[in-house]
């Protein structure tokens, strides 16, 4: 595949430091998305989702600085933990449905974010944790932007190929008639917990690259704005399949980069929610679509 | 104590207000409105612009506040609410969207920097409880505006045709239909409404805090306690809700620090999201 | 040995006592068919015995071992699967998706197997993939499995809710209301098909049903319930000439067949 070639070249070729920080961003961004896209196939909006990048890039930070661990098993404890979390609010919470849940989810990553803006220590309050190391070997920026790239392209795998069996099957029927999928021996709330939990994981994993890479994390970057930009990714990129959520977090991470958006960052995802909730159910990948359908008419 | 009845009982009425409006819109309309903390910010702002730019008296400010949040909250109902109706979780999503243009959208307006509403009420009114209470009358105003307010809400809800038609609706829109009510239009004066109550919750306490676009975000999160608590259908239980949140933050605080009152209300919302959803008196789920 | 047993079953929902005291069994292989007017409780009776409702008392046997507090999704898995009388498809996914859908009950979890697309996974995919052509085939589905759920006929709906359920390989199926909606040609076809498929299979089927000429003809054995109460059990005879059962019906417009 061509763009994967182009992907891996990327560093060599002399572009800025700005261009490959934005692409360590993005990647991230879709690690995190294509994880909760699964959530939102089983039926359940989870609006806290920042909360598990969060858990994951203080897991790790505290891993190195406390308990004076290498990187990586920093890295995949910090998965494991953001992982752990999860199914512990899970497994009540993912009984919840509707707005509940999304009130709940809400609440959770308000809840997290005040736990660690009141304790200095060991989280640092509000000031957050500043002077996180490099990691052995991980001394320029390309370093970081290949390893977001395979997590992302790991994560866009696991979640193509879950999407594509008989496990995607199962979440989309849980998603629109879970009592259906009970009824043929579907265990919904094992599925339920299993997307949240990998979800947890694989954001946990990027909060903690995150973590490395900016060496220095607050509360405030991990807000009900963050989840919420999440969230916008997969509704503008469209759910239908794994490329709506990508084709999100792409744009929506460039795009308001590009335009010089700063405080009008929430302005543009608000106002693309609003317009594609409206106007475009589906999503921007449906476009194509969309405008297939008009041709026809014509 | 006293102290804590006092405080208590301040906050308990400003999140009765704050809620009720939302708890309105969501029996109505099957709406949550995470949008809701944006229209308390923008009475907030309103009376900012008029008592300060326009230099209208207060209590002119309020009503201005009230009738500009209301005419927001009649457009969004009919030109953007409406269009999503009954779709899973597209109202929801939608005001998620709302919410974060009204509050960029308020701070690209009106700039980062905190405004600040002159101190409308001086003095401070002295009680002789126990050992002595003091308690500044901007405190009293506020809690017999939010008094106010909620009292003319509660009459308008059960003794005025339209809140005999908003009723019916909120329990079986299919016979409130048969009963002749004019669905839509009750509906937008509902969302309306709810939205200018929690405008009137901006406007009667912006002379005692710093107002920024960002101030929404705060209430609207308590609002949803109190409505989870009080039982998400029912408009009476918000005030249940309202008084158990209050006097709970009120404690809290007294015991420890602000922010750990913030977080133990999150812990309710939570548990009560878990243990029993329906919270203490909604029916609906 | 009954298969299933069920043993003082009460289920109440706040005041309204939807079933009291219910008792009966079923053996295996038998076709049991549940009647009574609108309201008797027929559907609470299949959501308790299928685990959507927890009984307020009372218990469910199921080959002498207590099912009365489990899952629903575990309740199918041993065998005892229902179908619905409410549309519950899913609009947008395929007929064929939700065969394909059922006969993973016996699939278990294979995560790894999923992710990394195994050789062993996709061979049991393609097993599923067969007999949700064959189920589909039995069915006279076969030319609309690519078809989405949502533009299929209210009578083709039920046919594949059908499919579903013996795509479980159920010991026990429970159909509720299957030929509801249908009309004469289907009601002939698709009790022809059930007629065959319980030949070849063998399994015990419950059906609860207002159309009196099917329910006669199908069933060995019926019993009533009226308002939450059984009133009648026994042969289509017996049960006909019953006076309470007459009684219940009485006041009730006469339905197509009867």
């Amino acid at each position: 595949m061509i763009g994967l070639i182009l992907l891996v070249l990327l560093p060599k070729v002399g572009i800025s430091n700005y261009t490959i920080h934005l692409f360590i961003i993005t990647l991230l961004n879709i690690t995190c998305t294509v994880g909760l896209w699964l959530i939102v196939e089983t039926g359940q909006l989870s609006i806290g989702h920042a909360a598990f990048m969060c858990i994951g890039a203080y897991a790790s930070t505290l891993f190195v600085l406390k308990l004076g661990l290498p990187f990586w098993p920093s890295f995949f404890g910090a998965g494991l933990v953001s992982g752990f979390i999860a199914v512990c609010l899970g497994i009540p919470s993912l009984r919840v449905k509707g707005a509940y849940f999304a009130i709940l989810t809400f609440g959770f990553g308000e809840a997290l974010r005040l736990i660690i803006s009141a304790l200095v220590n060991p989280f640092g309050g509000v000031n957050g944790i500043v002077g996180i190391p490099n990691p052995k070997g991980f001394g320029s920026v390309a370093s970081y932007y290949y390893f977001s790239l395979i997590l992302a392209l790991v994560s866009v795998y696991l979640t193509k190929r879950l999407h594509s069996s008989h496990w995607g099957l199962n979440f989309r029927f849980i998603g629109h008639e879970d009592s259906l999928a009970e009824s043929v021996g579907i265990d919904i709330m094992w599925h339920k917990v299993i997307a949240f939990m990998l979800a947890a994981i694989l954001a946990g994993f990027a909060g903690s690259i995150f973590a490395h890479y900016h060496h220095y994390i607050a509360p405030d970057f991990f807000t009900f704005y963050e989840s919420v930009s999440f969230i916008s990714f997969i509704i503008v990129g469209g759910t239908g399949n794994v490329w709506g959520p990508i084709t999100g977090a792409i744009v929506l991470t460039i795009v308001p980069e590009v335009l010089e958006l700063k405080e009008s960052r929430p302005l543009f995802y608000g106002g693309l929610i609003m317009a594609v909730v409206m106007f475009l159910q589906k999503g921007i990948v449906d476009i194509p679509n969309l405008v297939q359908r008009k041709i026809r008419w014509r | 104590m006293e102290q804590i009845f006092l405080d208590g009982l301040q906050l308990s009425l400003f999140y009765i207000l704050v809620a009720l409006g939302l708890a309105m819109v969501f029996s109505i309309l099957d709406i949550v409105n995470f949008a809701h903390g944006e229209f308390y910010m923008l009475g907030a702002f309103a009376v900012y612009y008029a008592v300060q730019r326009w230099h209208l008296p207060y209590v002119l400010g309020v009503i201005a506040a009230f009738l500009f949040v209301f005419a927001v909250g009649m457009f969004c109902e009919r030109f953007l609410f409406r269009r999503v109706e009954g779709v899973g979780y597209n109202a929801l999503v939608l005001s998620i969207g709302l919410s974060l243009v009204l509050s960029s959208g308020a701070l690209n307006l009106f700039g980062t920097r905190d405004k600040a509403v002159d101190t409308v009420v001086q003095g401070v009114l002295r009680l002789s409880i126990g050992e002595g209470i003091s308690i500044s009358w901007e405190r009293v105003t506020i809690m017999a505006c939010a008094l106010l307010f909620i009292g003319l809400t509660f009459l308008l809800i059960h003794h005025t045709k339209l809140g005999r038609a908003m009723r019916a609706i909120a329990q079986n829109k299919a016979a409130a239909i048969q009963l002749g009510v004019d669905i839509q239009r009750d509906s937008m004066l509902g969302f309306a409404l709810g939205c200018g109550l929690a405008g009137l919750a901006g406007a009667i306490i912006a002379p005692a805090i710093y107002l920024y676009p960002a101030m929404g975000l705060g209430p609207c999160i308590k609002a949803f306690v109190v409505i989870v608590l009080g039982g998400m259908g029912s408009i009476h239980g918000v005030v249940v809700g309202g008084f158990i949140l209050g006097f709970l933050e009120a404690t809290t605080r007294f015991l420890t620090t602000g922010v750990w009152a913030d977080f133990v209300a999150f812990l309710v919302l939570m548990a009560v999201l878990i243990i029993k959803p329906t919270g203490m008196m909604g029916q609906k789920l | 040995m009954a298969l299933l047993r069920i043993e003082n079953l009460c289920k109440n929902f706040g005041g309204l006592r939807a079933l009291q005291d219910i008792t009966f069994s079923v053996g295996s292989g038998e076709v049991l068919g549940i009647i009574g007017p609108n309201g008797a409780g027929k559907s609470t009776l299949f959501n308790v015995i299928s685990g959507f409702e927890k009984p307020t008392s009372g218990e469910v046997f199921l080959a002498e071992q207590d099912i009365s507090g489990l899952k629903p999704s575990a309740i199918a898995r041993l065998g005892v699967v229902r179908t619905w009388q409410e549309n519950k498809l899913v609009k947008d996914e395929t007929v064929k998706q939700h065969v394909v859908l059922s006969c993973g009950i016996s699939r278990g979890f294979r995560f790894l197997g999923a992710v990394f697309n195994t050789s062993s996974y996709s061979s049991s995919g393609k097993a599923i993939e067969e007999k949700a052509h064959s189920l589909l085939d039995s069915v006279d589905l076969s030319s609309l499995s690519t078809s989405r759920a949502g533009e299929l006929t209210h009578g083709q709906q039920r046919l594949l809710g059908i499919a579903m359920g013996l795509a479980c390989d159920p010991r026990i199926l429970m159909l509720d209301e299957p030929f509801t909606g249908m009309n004469t040609q289907e009601i002939r076809f698709a009790s022809r098909v059930l007629a065959k498929v319980m030949d070849e299979v063998k399994f015990t089927l419950i059906m609860i049903e207002h159309n009196m000429r099917l329910v006669m003809g199908f069933c060995k054995r019926i019993i009533v319930l009226d308002h939450g109460i059984k009133i009648a059990e026994g042969s289509p005879a017996e049960v006909s000439a019953n006076k309470e059962v007459i009684q219940a019906y009485l006041g009730v417009s006469k339905h197509a067949g009867a």
